[in-house]
């Protein structure tokens, strides 16, 4: 079913909407789920609290992109589950992935307030725009995904050490571009 | 800031980060094949080919000449010249895209809804990354193999027509698997609705897979 449709059977409170997203993006959200937790039980769950959210939220909140929609939701909700997750619950290629972020970061807890986070969103996509497409595109699937090295090397093309090299430049970069916006980090 | 925190705000960059990677995705869905080739004679691959065509919506012609259609564009695929016979209003609504690259030369074609494509380029052309492209469905190289139109279904992405194929190549039209046009455009998004609704009419003058 096309997702303009999806969208108006949950603008029309139809339950059927959950069943066509369910089978048009369940595979995408356990994907995602699965990157983030290594646990299927926690996986299983995170998808299904994607789907109630998508219930409370889409009537006021028509996306723009369904699958990017959902995708977001998964992540976060897997996000916050892989924060509350002991580390044996947590799929190591995540934790790898997460912990390439704390290169970039002091570690000390930032005390988030909407208009800092929206700052550092827009700082982090200026990044983002200033760098070549295959760059951007290893990125987004080695941070927004959490994809491990070997899955974006199947993907991409390139080769392991050449991603590695190509993060590792972007996480620097970020890092550099971010303090020079006046960013604490 | 933690990384976790970090993780979290990379998650809400805007769409249009992850829209680009996930059409590079499609991207090479529609065009890598990692099955190993098949060995199809040419009369089989024609018999598959009329079976699709009398089983869908596609009316399938073998033509070398004709009066030009109100509305008809002519793609080549490989080579080989495909021509589709449009909606007849679709005239002046919409524009064809050559999307091949080096690496998939004459095998990748974009069909879109000409208002929100044009604005799409025209904000590109500034600088911005704009969310719609207003494409309505690819005609794509699916395999360097000939795929059965069973085949084309089980490894489809999005909503996949089934075209031709020849020894060593399928060639599909996918259509676009989400919204392409911005839904705060009333004007456009009922005009986009209608051509997607009307993809199913076109039809194609496809090339004499015999005399190649």
């Amino acid at each position: 079913m096309e997702d303009s449709k999806i969208i108006d059977l949950f603008w029309g409170r139809d339950e059927a909407a959950i069943i066509e997203t369910s089978s048009k993006y369940g595979r995408l959200c356990n994907y995602i789920a699965n990157n983030i937790l290594a646990n299927h039980e926690d996986s299983e769950e995170v998808v299904n609290d994607t789907y109630l959210t998508l219930w409370n939220r889409i009537p006021s909140d028509r996306p723009s992109r369904f699958s990017v929609f959902i995708g977001r939701i998964t992540r976060n909700l897997a996000l916050k589950r892989y924060e509350y997750n002991t580390a044996s619950k947590r799929n190591p290629e995540a934790v790898c992935s997460i912990d390439e972020l704390g290169e970039i970061v002091s570690g000390i807890d930032f005390v988030e307030n909407e208009i800092e986070k929206k700052r550092i969103e827009q700082a982090i996509e200026q990044f983002l725009l200033s760098q070549d497409s295959n760059k951007r595109h290893v990125f987004i699937r080695r941070y927004w995904y959490f994809d491990s090295i070997s899955e974006i090397s199947g993907r991409t093309g390139f080769s392991e050490s050449k991603i590695k090299s190509m993060l590792f430049h972007l996480r620097k970069g970020l890092k550099d571009h971010l303090e020079k916006e006046g960013i604490e980090i | 800031m933690k990384k976790e925190q970090l993780a979290e705000l990379i998650g809400n960059i805007d769409d249009v980060f992850i829209n680009e990677s996930d059409a590079r995705e499609e991207y090479k869905e529609v065009h890598v094949s990692k099955r190993p080739r098949r060995l199809v004679t040419m009369v089989a691959v024609i018999a598959l080919v009329v079976m699709s065509f009398a089983a869908g919506a596609f009316a399938a012609n073998k033509m070398d000449s004709h009066e030009p259609y109100p509305a008809e564009e002519k793609v080549v695929l490989d080579g080989m010249d495909v021509t589709l016979v449009l909606p007849e209003d679709w005239a002046g609504k919409y524009v064809v895209e050559d999307l091949s690259t080096d690496e998939f030369p004459g095998s990748y074609y974009g069909f879109y809804e000409k208002t929100t494509h044009d604005k799409y380029l025209e904000k590109q052309a500034n600088g911005e990354m704009p969310s719609f492209e207003g494409r309505l469905f690819i005609i794509a190289k699916e395999a360097d193999e000939a795929l059965t139109p069973q085949e084309v279904q089980e490894r489809a992405f999005a909503p996949t027509r089934y075209l031709f194929a020849t020894e060593d190549a399928t060639y599909v039209l996918t259509m676009a698997s989400d919204v392409q046009v911005d839904w705060e455009d009333e004007e456009t998004v009922e005009l986009y609705q209608t051509m997607q609704s009307q993809v199913g009419e076109i039809s194609f003058i496809l090339p004499s897979l015999l005399s190649q």
